[in-house]
């Protein structure tokens, strides 16, 4: 496996890698840049599922993240976005509702934490094999996974109804 | 230290993958023009070394001696990002290829989804490199170079999973294995290679895929405002990916390092022949796309969404239902199903020019105004 060996150092370049990926994401003055900066966040978690033992994870994140919503993500912005408009940071007014989140995610993660059940490395499925997930995934959950194809099909066919909509006027 | 050694091991693969993507880019650009102009009865480069074999190494270093220019307007960063961006796929991709026998950078047991992962990383830059240029031909060129790359991925995935079943795994030194005996995957699902193949040239932008820098329309497409070596690592990329995805696609469907003489030299415990064997059939795919580009004109965006979503989608699930059924109940009928196959492809290979003859009549006589006005 890529970066098997958890090391400290791999760890806090990873670590740094997503915090400045993160931060540049909040403090970007242009959407298009912020949505770079998102990529590049993702790219940093599929690392760190790399460093976590489990390259199906990783190459599932960067798959999905980075290859499919991503492009969405930018794809959009790219067709609404005008370069001429006005550009000022879109998030400055947000403090009040902001900070008791950020608070309370710090006294969750600070709860958990310090009790203690964090589940340790090797304990439980760390590098779920493809095989086990996908006969879990087609017999035993084979009805929710139908499910979420459908909810996925309905909304690819609400959104063909809604383009054609606008297209008619 | 035993960390930073790893760093230094990973540093010399790195750097070892980047040179392999420069130089194939640059032996394919000088094999390329000299097989057009072979193909075209006129001579070509042919001044720069012996035969002009170092006419893009000439080259290269005029990019690089050029001024590292960027337009006013342009998003300084993000237009230094793409073309950095641009690379990864091409050099990640070889994390996983096996080259001759039991030698791969990384037998990774997911290689198939590895591959189709890393190589998203181009479409993404191409479109940060377009909107960063802020030129409205650069965004045309990368909103439809994207668009042509999504599109695409689907029925390539659609032909990975038939190869994905046919062996029962997604490493690719597995799927090596399973063409063993020379049944190699190209002879036994030819349907599956040509929808592989057809998408692997759109995944390059390659001719006659190559609406997103098609000169005539939008100048350079995404490349427009890029110029020196920024322009040079888009350009580069694009030939060096023929090699690429040209391994990947022999590695898959040509039975990967598989040809005689297995063992007769064997260096420092790797076999030298079965390398060769693979350099070999990539050469020989690598002018394939080269024939295809000088011999098939240019789509156009509107038959080119066609082309993959109503003929190559469709012929992919009707193909992953008929090959899965075949390998699942019936594998002693492979053959038969493979010469069904080969005539269903015949058939549609001969089918499909006469038809798109006849449509292409329908729509002139339905718009007389579009095409005989200006020639």
């Amino acid at each position: 496996m890529p970066g098997g060996d958890f090391h400290p150092v791999y760890f806090s370049i990873v670590a740094a890698w997503i915090l400045v990926a993160g931060i540049g994401v909040v403090a970007s003055r242009s959407v298009v840049r912020a949505a770079v900066s998102m990529v590049l966040c993702f790219l940093g978690v599929a690392f760190a599922f790399a460093l976590l033992n489990s390259a199906l994870l990783a190459i599932v994140q960067i798959l999905i993240y980075v290859g499919a919503i991503s492009v969405v993500i930018i794809f959009g912005i790219m067709l609404t976005e005008t370069p001429a408009g006005p550009r000022q940071q879109f998030f400055n007014r947000q403090s009040v509702i902001a900070a008791p989140l950020v608070v309370a995610t710090a006294v969750l993660v600070a709860v958990i934490l310090v009790s203690g059940d964090l589940l340790t490395a090797g304990e439980t499925a760390v590098n779920p094999g493809l095989r086990q997930l996908s006969s879990l995934l087609f017999n035993r959950y084979v009805l929710p996974f139908e499910l979420v194809s459908l909810v996925l099909l309905a909304a690819m066919i609400g959104a063909i109804v809604l383009a054609r909509r606008e297209d008619r006027q | 230290m035993d960390v930073f050694l790893d760093i230094l091991r990973g540093l010399v693969a790195v750097i070892i993958a980047y040179a392999f993507v420069f130089i194939s880019a640059l032996v394919n650009i000088v094999f390329e023009r000299r097989t057009l102009a072979f193909m075209q009865d006129r001579l070509g480069p042919n001044r720069t070394g012996p035969q002009g074999i170092l006419q893009s190494v000439a080259d290269s270093f005029k990019m690089l001696g050029k001024e590292d220019f960027a337009p006013a307007a342009v998003d300084k960063r993000l237009f230094t990002l793409a073309p950095i961006m641009v690379m990864i796929g091409a050099v990640a991709v070889q994390l996983v290829i096996p080259y001759t026998k039991g030698w791969t950078g990384q037998d990774l047991n997911i290689g198939i989804i590895y591959i189709v992962a890393v190589t998203s990383f181009t479409v993404l830059a191409i479109l940060i490199g377009g909107w960063a240029s802020h030129n409205k031909y650069s965004l045309v060129g990368a909103l439809r170079s994207a668009a042509q790359m999504v599109s695409y991925e689907v029925p390539m995935i659609l032909a990975l999973l038939v190869v994905a079943a046919a062996t029962s795994s997604l490493s690719l030194n597995d799927v090596v294995s399973a063409q063993a005996g020379y049944q190699w995957f190209v002879f036994v699902m030819p349907t599956t290679f040509f929808i592989f193949f057809i998408a692997s040239i759109a995944e390059l932008n390659r001719g006659p895929f190559d609406l997103p820098e098609s000169e005539s329309e939008l100048v350079a497409g995404y490349g427009t405002e890029y110029s020196g070596m920024r322009f040079g690592m888009f350009f580069l990329n694009e030939y060096a990916g023929m090699t690429i995805m040209s391994m990947v696609t022999v590695t898959l469907f040509f039975g990967g390092w598989e040809g005689p003489g297995e063992d007769l030299l064997v260096l420092w415990g790797v076999s030298v022949i079965p390398f060769v064997w693979f350099m070999i059939k990539t050469y020989v795919l690598v002018f394939a796309l080269v024939w295809i580009r000088l011999s098939v004109p240019r789509l156009q965006v509107n038959e080119l969404m066609a082309f993959a979503w109503k003929l190559l989608i469709p012929l992919g699930l009707a193909n992953i239902l008929a090959s899965t059924a075949i390998i699942l109940w019936a594998p002693q009928w492979k053959w038969v199903m493979a010469g069904f196959s080969w005539v269903v492809l015949i058939a549609i290979v001969g089918l499909f020019d006469p038809l798109l003859r006849r449509r292409l009549r329908r729509k002139h006589a339905q718009a007389p105004s579009l095409t005989r006005g200006t020639a």
